[in-house]
């Protein structure tokens, strides 16, 4: 399987650009990259999205962006937050538009899912707006620093803190838990 | 346990869930075809559809699909690349040459250029809504929609009975919407249709935040203009913000009505996307014997 990938990855490159060493190299590069970050994307993704499906959707839409631009994306620092910040806003967008759109109807079911381990932590999760969602999974999940969030969403440093204020606030509350006396993000 | 050490086990417990086929989509992403949107029954045979093995033969019924040599085929639906698991009646992945549209009234005849730079397919087919979505972002596509009415722009939006629903009357309503940025409307004629042709964004002046509105119907902070409701079925709500840019081609029905097109680019350029869009609208035919 693996071999017949990245034959097509080099076949791919090759007719877009000149059959050189150089495009067998990135597409090797391209897919170990996937193979490393696929599945953590697409879990940040259902952190947002609580549907598997759309999740998946939404990160193949991100690599298959990043794959047409992986020559120019590759040399960039941290490809992996470009993959990123392109997912999460997929999933935003569609997470927001599911909401309106359920909302409008009166019908806000999440779709069917298999169980989910936490009951709890997830209805409460998809009570925060889809953005909050996101810097919940972002700094939480994926323990990263708020500057990253930032960078990430593409907003300020200062906008993603209260993005993560204020959603575990109101984690807290749909919890029924005090808030964290120790706050690393405040 | 602290809160937030209980909210990162809690986080990684649910996520941890998710265990995606990564090689599979290694090749979705790889195979230079369209990422249609898969849904339930996810089968080993329509991730093959998806893999590029051709149009799969696993749907409900049958339609007919026209092929660039015009003459009729019988091809079976894609029920799984559907975006609506309960109307699974979309074509998918779309063949260069003719093809037509099986539940959208009018049903639309179209052609895919055998030149076209990128693949198309077509995750969306009802009676008021159809969908053609050429390679890149989910959200970037060609749609169409029937009988739309303007929203109020207000937290919960609903249709502005005020507003006629004929092309001119909604031409106006934009041109007249401070909330709206949009070019001058220009005449025009699709597919023996005819009405207005218009670019628009929204403007900036829009901020209401609705993200914390007890309705939670505005979930974001992103202030996102209502455009309009309705397309036949009821459930289309449509909306402009962000740097999103649409090219809506306002058409009247002569029976009455309207059929909206709209280019819509969120992820991705969008004068890329109009330029790939335009020999597909220019191809267009609306059947005359459904108006």
């Amino acid at each position: 399987m693996s071999l017949v990938i990245v034959q097509r990855l080099a076949q791919t490159a090759a007719t877009v650009g000149e059959r050189t060493e150089t495009h067998a190299e990135a597409a090797i590069d391209y897919a170990a990259f996937f193979r490393a970050e696929f599945s953590a994307v697409t879990r940040t993704a259902y952190l947002v999205l609580h549907d598997r499906d759309a999740a998946e959707d939404v990160a193949q839409d991100a690599f298959t962006q990043l794959f047409r631009n992986w020559t120019k994306i590759s040399a960039y620092d941290r490809p992996d937050a470009w993959v990123r910040r392109v997912a999460i806003r997929l999933a935003v967008r569609a997470a927001s538009r599911h909401r309106l759109l359920g909302t409008l109807l009166g019908r806000l079911e999440p779709p069917a899912q298999p169980p989910i381990a936490d009951l709890d932590l997830a209805a409460a999760l998809r009570r925060l707006p889809p953005q909050q969602r996101a810097a919940v999974a972002l700094h939480y999940y994926e323990d990263r620093p708020l500057a990253e969030v930032a960078q990430i969403l593409n907003c300020s440093h200062a906008t993603a803190k209260v993005h993560v204020f204020k959603a575990r606030r109101r984690l807290a509350t749909l919890l029924d838990q005090p808030e964290s006396e120790s706050d690393d993000a405040a | 346990m602290p809160p937030d050490d209980r909210l990162r086990t809690g986080l990684r417990r649910i996520a941890d869930e998710v265990d995606p086929d990564v090689e599979r989509a290694l090749q979705r992403a790889t195979s230079g075809r369209p990422q249609p949107r898969i849904r339930q029954a996810g089968t080993i045979l329509s991730y093959a559809a998806v893999a590029g093995l051709g149009i799969a033969v696993i749907g409900l019924g049958a339609s007919s699909l026209v092929n660039r040599f015009g003459t009729a085929e019988t091809s079976s639906p894609s029920a799984n690349l559907c975006s609506d698991p309960a109307l699974p009646t979309c074509a998918g992945p779309l063949e260069p040459g003719v093809n037509r549209s099986g539940l959208f009234v009018p049903p639309i005849d179209y052609i895919i250029p055998l030149d076209s730079p990128v693949a198309w397919d077509n995750p969306e087919d009802r009676p008021g809504t159809f969908t053609l979505h050429p390679a890149g972002p989910e959200t970037d596509a060609i749609f169409f929609f029937r009988d739309v009415g303007v929203l109020t722009a207000t937290c919960n939006p609903r249709i502005d009975e005020a507003i006629g629903n004929e092309a001119v009357d909604i031409a106006e309503w934009i041109m007249a919407n401070p909330n709206l940025t949009a070019t001058t409307p220009e005449p025009v004629t699709v597919g023996g249709l005819t009405g207005v042709l218009i670019d628009l964004s929204a403007s900036g002046v829009y901020t209401t935040q609705c993200g914390n509105d007890p309705g939670g119907v505005y979930p974001t902070e992103l202030p996102i203009v209502p455009l309009f409701a309705g397309a036949g079925s009821g459930d289309l709500t449509w909306f402009v913000g962000g740097n999103e840019r649409l090219r809506l081609y306002l058409l009247d029905m002569p029976g009455g009505g309207n059929l909206v097109i709209s280019i819509d680019a969120i992820a991705g350029d969008f004068d890329a996307l109009v330029e790939i869009s335009q020999p597909v609208i220019d191809s267009i035919r609306f059947d005359p014997a459904y108006y």
